[in-house]
């Protein structure tokens, strides 16, 4: 049985070999659906005919000047931030450096568990800073995920 | 010049390249992007938007998908979220949704109306079409998208595309029969 939307897949060259030249047969054999198709192969062809709707012509310059505006501010981003890397890197190094020094040089057999002073307003201050680095690096992941994910 | 070639210089920084891609395929987006939001103002944000969002995701493309599929699922996304955000009662999943009506009809009958008139007719009647109706028939018919790439442009399985083609166009000579009557037999509708 050809239907209306198997004419149509016909026009638009939807069907396999085998399915095109049933159609091809039925349409020989009876002259309503020849006509059907005529009908649809016009109204495919007006379709088909449709022309570009044109932007204003200074859109791609506004697009341009957009995305430039945003690489700047990006490249003055990145800028911003590099002195965080490097402190971040270098605390990172020193750290675990003096954890190797430390490591080296404990007898397992003098194992004590760590007392920590929190009076030491120094070792509060180092522990807040490296919270606040890694906390700014995890919003910065979060925004360039955000922003991929928003695409 | 080649999309390959053109993203591998974006990436490289190259101004120039960026220019290309938007000269290239600028005026389908926004053909693309008006069909769905029915508003040049609102079409050209939105095009703007599409290609921003383009440009700084252009290091995630991937090639097994054409540029030009890739950039119509962008546009096609992003035109649905613009108008989600800004007239949520006409953006309906349904297809038995109401058409959006515009209020200037054709009032030339005459048979020597000029070519440009009959595919201004016939965008009005697109554009009165859904936004899902009016995307799919715009892909196919002209930006001459093939099934499998509307169904990554829309996210729909290859059924459901064939479908809403099927639909569309019915939805679309109702519009063209009930509405410009009197051009059907001009122009053969």
């Amino acid at each position: 049985m050809v239907t209306e939307n198997t004419l149509w897949d016909y026009a638009d060259n939807l069907l396999s070999a085998q399915e095109r030249q049933a159609v091809e047969i039925a349409i020989a054999n009876d002259p309503t659906l020849r006509t059907q198709l005529d009908e649809i192969l016009q109204f495919q062809q007006n379709l088909s005919q449709q022309t570009l709707d044109q932007p204003n012509a200074n859109l791609s310059q506004h697009i341009l000047q957009a995305w430039a505006q945003e690489q700047a501010s990006a490249t003055e981003f990145k800028a911003n931030y590099r002195p965080l890397y490097v402190i971040a890197t270098f605390v990172g190094v020193v750290t675990f450096a003096l954890l190797i020094i430390a490591a080296r040089s404990i007898n397992p057999i003098e194992i004590t568990l760590p007392s920590f002073d929190f009076s030491n307003q120094l070792l509060l201050i180092s522990t807040e800073f490296l919270t606040a680095i890694v906390a700014i690096l995890f919003i910065d992941k979060l925004i360039k995920y955000r922003q991929h994910v928003a695409v | 010049m080649t999309d390959e070639i053109l993203i591998q210089r974006a990436l490289q920084g190259h101004q120039q390249a960026y220019a290309a891609i938007l000269g290239k395929y600028e005026s389908y987006v926004f053909t693309l992007c008006l069909r769905i939001v029915k508003n040049r103002e609102e079409a050209h944000e939105v095009t703007q938007d599409t290609f921003l969002k383009a440009f700084r995701s252009l290091s995630t493309f991937r090639e097994e998908a054409k540029l030009s599929t890739w950039l119509y699922k962008i546009a096609y996304s992003t035109s649905l979220n613009h108008l989600r955000k800004k007239r949520p009662e006409i953006l309906s999943l349904d297809d038995s949704e109401k058409p959006i009506m515009i209020t200037e009809t054709s009032s030339n009958g005459s048979i020597e109306m000029e070519k440009k008139e009959h595919q201004a007719l016939l965008q009005k009647a697109i554009a009165q079409l859904s936004p899902e109706d009016a995307a799919v028939i715009t892909l196919f018919y002209l930006l001459e998208q093939r099934i499998d790439d509307i169904c990554k442009t829309m996210e729909l399985t290859e059924t459901n595309v064939k479908t809403k083609l099927f639909r569309a166009r019915q939805r679309l000579k109702v519009i063209i029969e009930k509405d410009f009557c009197e051009l059907i037999q001009v122009y053969q509708f």
